[in-house]
């Protein structure tokens, strides 16, 4: 119609073209055909469930004789229907990545000297049982410890615990949600789990404290989130950083770092004061309620202004605006929370300010999680040992709120440092950059020359890849089965299969045949009574009602939820007496503070910034940066700074510095963004970018790594999770140190004016746009 | 009849670069080239007036399309629903319409030599499906459809206002919207102008496709196309308005 030619009869033109045009267009017109994406003889669509951050969205590959061309999101999931973010849609990239481990792989000279002999998985699995049986015969099973993560990590920290050592950890409890959760079970009874059961799209208030949701992603909240914007949401972002949510937000505080907890009580107590409290749920079904009013008489927006640089009356506004849209009022929980080592007793309050609007159970606040339909069958295996000594890492006990089955990865670095309570001599690490994760990556590099072995496993290499004794190279998600993954807290309940949508493309093996291969050398055998992971699936969804096919055919089953509470109906409460802990006798039993307050914050001092971090939208963690198709999208970090300090400074727009923190550790050098979206006393680092990788990648970078920089870090008494927000930095050029010039606070200059710097009209003003040449791609002619 | 366009509601968009991602891996576009792009702007402003700013880009299916102009083998054409499309098997890979382009949406495909750029997905298009970017927003901030069509979303938004980045020196009837009611549009307007077209010079001509051409001819078999291609070539510099 709009050319009379058909795409048949096209391709025969073309075919003359190819022999016509011999002299001059012979390489390209060849070519041509391969363009042309050659007409597939077997196309499948395959849906499985994403793994390129943790939020596992249902996905559908296209696979094209046998390979995959795309990934899209599934629409029947109902956590990300049919939509996937930036690193979903990269999943492709992922598996024809050059840089993956492909081979089992031992080391042949000293650790760290990055030699290796690939050897068969044979050979591989019982050279790394030998090593951990001889562990265990010297020292005790015990002082055998793993660092897991992700969908796979459970099969080996499982086989850990069946072995009887009860030392592994995630970086999943204390460098990230830990704090949060457990704020929100002394609380509640209950935390929000993941996905969180936010009513994001019914919000009428969203307040957003330190969540940056848009350069966080994760899908489902993100269609919510934006789905709530368009219905007229109003937005609270409390961020020293002019985040993407503060570009969609009614109000932006630029809150001075530290001292959220402050704000969050004065909110508490204007509320209280104005009775904007929902007085009725507040009389039902919490308690403490008089002691809170009593703690926060003095907390008042004026006193939380000093604190926080906020205006008292910016703190009002916004307490009116939660108040008059009570219940509709989603307090976010935030997620990574691991900032200042007091993170349980912030998420407390937030819990708190969340329990005084009597958002739970109602539209637009927390919603409810919904007992599961089906039940699976078990598996008939052994009930695992109690190990013969206690955890090295203190969860349960030294931290009495941590959840031992996450454990604290940094409790664990230091037992192996100090080998005390006992020696722990051998280290698994499953699918984790341990340089990149847990703090002070020094004592991680340190603990490793305390181990009588070593080994990791994982899809690519990372740093700490380079001193493993042996490297077990692992399928991507996309080549593997997982376990099943069952949400019950979320609009629909679901559950999502993992499945392999492609044949695997190296010497790899999925972590469940690792755990089971490995455990059986162990002397495990009972507890794997299978040899393909597919049969369990099958016999575990056997008599539940839920069909193999179906999931494996659809990637997804569906099952109803209720999450709001009828009108008038009342919630029982997870707690000792079914009721909202706004004091909280447990803490105070322990010795803690029943009722949040708020702990002072150092201030940087002259010519320091405190490190703040965060996510950019296209990199989850450690685990993309090296993918072709995000990498060209944000390749390198670049610190943010406020652009008078930065001015005042000598410094322009991708400057490079170096960055310099207050024990002396310094960056390789990093490409500036001045902005007056920061605050005058911080500087901003993405994390999830490089540190000092060698050898085993194939392309080279710099040192930019926030968690080189964090060297210290505060531990919360409650929950053990991490405080990494804790680090002062400066800035240095050609080996001196710089000094701003000028005092300034987010409404303008103070003290001495910006003196002998120009206001520069500034020549590039994107800063993430690489250098595609497109004209050099232009042929001259010949 | 169909007209298609799109309308970037920048609102929405959370700058997540997922549309361009999908885009590479549908179309196997090669790093570092784009069909499909997200500039993202320094936040910029005087507190508390910031402005953190991305431009969500695509080919714009002009109306008075300069590539279709530049195009001297008529590889590059204007379907009757709107959509600008490149027939990759007369492009010659000469690149005259990667300089027509005002917004910069056109690349050589280093592999297959040929220049390539947003088709508005239309395979997918005329089996029903949305375009891949589209349909991977995690926003919804990409809304596709079509203008003929007054019931349409996009008829919609574009009768509520949403803009196309045409400025005073270049109006090239462009068929991407953006819709915005925080300011932002004006940034990515004063940010990313649409170019002049630079049309091709005869000197550009001879080097880029008569002489290569020449060689062709004494292949024997693109005589034809010689003249068609000259006739372009004479339309092409004739008419462009700016
Ligand atoms: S949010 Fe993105 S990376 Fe995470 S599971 Fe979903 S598609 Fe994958
Ligand atoms: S945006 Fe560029 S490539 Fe697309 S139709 Fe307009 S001129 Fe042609
Ligand atoms: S996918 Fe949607 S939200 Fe993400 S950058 Fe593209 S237009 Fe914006």
């Amino acid at each position: 119609m709009e050319k009379k030619i058909s795409r048949r009869s096209f391709l025969k033109i073309s075919g003359t073209v190819g022999t016509g045009a011999a002299v001059g267009l012979s390489a390209s017109t060849s070519k041509t055909k391969a363009a042309i994406r050659k007409e597939p003889k077997k196309i499948e669509k395959i849906p499985s469930t994403c793994e390129q951050c943790f939020w596992r969205c249902g996905i559908i590959a296209t696979v094209e004789d046998g390979k995959l061309v795309n990934i899209e999101g599934n629409p029947l999931h109902p956590n990300n229907r049919g939509k996937i973010c930036a690193r979903g849609n990269a999943g492709v990239s992922l598996v024809y990545e050059k840089d993956r481990l492909k081979n089992p792989m031992i080391r042949v000279g000293e650790r760290g000297s990055g030699n290796w002999k690939e050897v068969s998985w044979k050979e591989a699995l019982d050279y790394t049982a030998e090593k951990l049986l001889a562990v265990a015969k010297k020292y005790g099973v015990e002082s055998n410890a793993l660092f897991s993560h992700g969908a796979s990590g459970y099969f080996i920290s499982d086989m850990y615990k069946f072995w009887g050592s009860p030392n592994s950890a995630a970086p999943s409890f204390a460098q990230c949600k830990g704090s949060r959760d457990v704020g929100y079970e002394l609380t509640y009874g209950e935390n929000l789990g993941s996905p969180e059961r936010i009513d994001l799209s019914n919000a009428k208030v969203i307040t957003l404290i330190g969540s940056a949701l848009g350069e966080n992603i994760h899908t489902g909240q993100i269609i919510d989130f934006t789905d709530g914007l368009a219905n007229g949401a109003q937005l609270i972002a409390v961020d020293p950083r002019f985040s993407t949510a503060a570009s969609k937000a009614k109000w932006w505080l630029p809150i001075k770092p530290g001292t959220d907890t402050a704000l969050v009580l004065a909110w508490i107590n204007e509320i209280i004061n104005q009775k904007g409290y929902d007085e009725n749920f507040v009389r039902n079904s919490t308690t403490g309620f008089s002691e809170l009013v009593s703690h926060v008489k003095e907390f008042t927006p004026e006193w939380a202004e000093k604190i926080t640089e906020i205006p008292a009356s910016t703190i009002r506004e916004t307490a009116r605006a939660m108040m008059d849209a009570k219940p509709a009022v989603l307090v976010h929980p935030g997620r990574h929370v691991a900032w200042y080592g007091n993170d349980v007793q912030r998420a407390r309050a937030m819990a708190i300010l969340s329990a005084i609007l009597g958002i739970w159970g109602q539209k637009g606040g927390y919603f409810l999680k919904s007992a599961f339909p089906a039940s699976y069958n078990a598996l008939n295996i052994p009930d695992a040992p109690k190990p013969k000594r206690e955890r090295v890492d203190g969860a349960g006990y030294r931290f009495p709120f941590a959840n031992p089955d996450e454990g604290l990865t940094q409790e664990l670095v230091k037992a192996t440092l100090s080998q005390q309570p006992y020696p722990i001599k051998s280290w698994m690490v499953f699918g984790q950059n341990i340089f990149n994760s847990i703090p002070n990556k020094r004592d991680t590099r340190k603990a490793i020359d305390n181990l009588d072995f070593y080994a990791v496993v994982d899809v690519r290499p990372t740093e700490p890849t380079w001193y493993a004794d042996v490297v077990l190279p692992e399928d991507t998600y996309l080549e593997r089965y997982d376990s099943l993954m069952t949400v019950t807290g979320w609009y629909k309940q679901y559950v999502s299969l993992r499945q392999p949508v492609v044949k695997r493309q190296h010497n790899t093996k999925p972590g469940w045949w690792i755990a089971m291969e490995l455990g059986k050398r162990l002397g495990l055998s009972a507890y794997y009574p299978y040899n393909d992971y597919e049969d369990v699936i099958k016999y575990q969804l056997k008599d539940s009602g839920i069909s193999f096919t179906k999931l494996k055919k659809d990637g997804v089953v569906t099952f109803p939820a209720k999450i709001y509470l009828n009108p008038g109906e009342s919630y029982q409460f997870k707690t000792s007496d079914k009721k909202v802990h706004l004091y909280s006798k447990e803490l105070k039993d322990l010795g803690f503070d029943p009722l949040p307050k708020y702990e002072p914050v150092n201030d940087p001092g002259k010519g320091y910034f405190r490190l703040v971090y965060g996510l950019m939208p296209v990199h989850s963690h450690g685990k993309t940066e090296s993918n072709p198709w995000l990498n060209t999208i944000i390749s390198e970090p670049h610190l943010w700074i406020n652009e008078t300090i930065g001015r005042s400074m000598g410094l322009k727009n991708d400057d490079e510095v170096i960055v310099e923190n207050q024990d002396g550790i310094r960056s390789d050098k990093i490409k500036i963004l001045m902005t007056p979206g920061m605050r005058p006393d911080a500087v901003f680092l993405p994390h999830g970018f490089g540190g000092n990788d060698r050898g085993l990648l194939d392309y080279t970078r710099r040192n930019v790594s926030d968690n080189n920089l964090i060297s210290k870090y505060n531990v919360d008494p409650i929950s053990g999770g991490t405080g990494l927000r804790v680090n002062f930095v400066r800035l240095l050029v050609d080996d001196n140190p710089l000094t701003p010039t000028v005092e300034v606070s987010m409404t303008g200059v103070s003290a001495t004016k910006v003196s002998g710097v120009q206001q520069q009209e500034e020549q590039n003003r994107t800063f993430n746009i690489q250098p595609k040449k497109k004209e050099s791609a232009i042929k001259e002619g010949c | 009849m169909s007209k298609y366009a799109m309308v970037i509601d920048m609102d929405r968009c959370v700058a997540c670069h997922a549309c361009e991602v999908a885009c590479r891996s549908h179309y196997d576009v090669p790093v570092p080239y784009y069909r499909n792009w997200v500039h993202d702007l320094r936040p910029e402003g005087v507190y508390p007036d910031i402005k953190k700013v991305s431009y969500v880009g695509l080919c714009n299916h002009c109306d008075d399309a300069p590539c279709v102009k530049a195009c001297p083998t008529g590889a590059t054409y204007e379907r009757k629903d709107g959509v600008v499309v490149v027939d990759k098997d007369l492009c010659i890979g000469c690149g005259l319409c990667i300089e027509a382009c005002p917004y910069g949406a056109r690349y050589i495909n280093p592999v297959i030599e040929k220049v390539d750029k947003c088709d508005f997905c239309i395979d997918r298009v005329e089996q029903g499906v949305e375009p891949a970017c589209v349909a991977t927003c995690i926003a919804s901030a990409r809304i596709f459809g079509d203008m003929d069509d007054p019931d349409s979303k996009v008829s919609q938004l574009i009768a509520n206002g949403a803009q196309p980045n045409v400025s005073e020196k270049v109006n090239v009837g462009p068929n991407i919207y953006y819709l915005d009611s925080h300011g932002n549009f004006p940034v990515v307007q004063a940010a990313f102008p649409p170019k002049l077209p630079h049309m091709p010079t005869p000197q550009k001509m001879w080097t880029k496709v008569l002489r290569p051409l020449f060689w062709l001819a004494i292949g024997g078999t693109f005589l034809g196309q010689l003249v068609a291609f000259s006739t372009q070539l004479f339309k092409g510099e004739s008419d462009i308005k700016e």
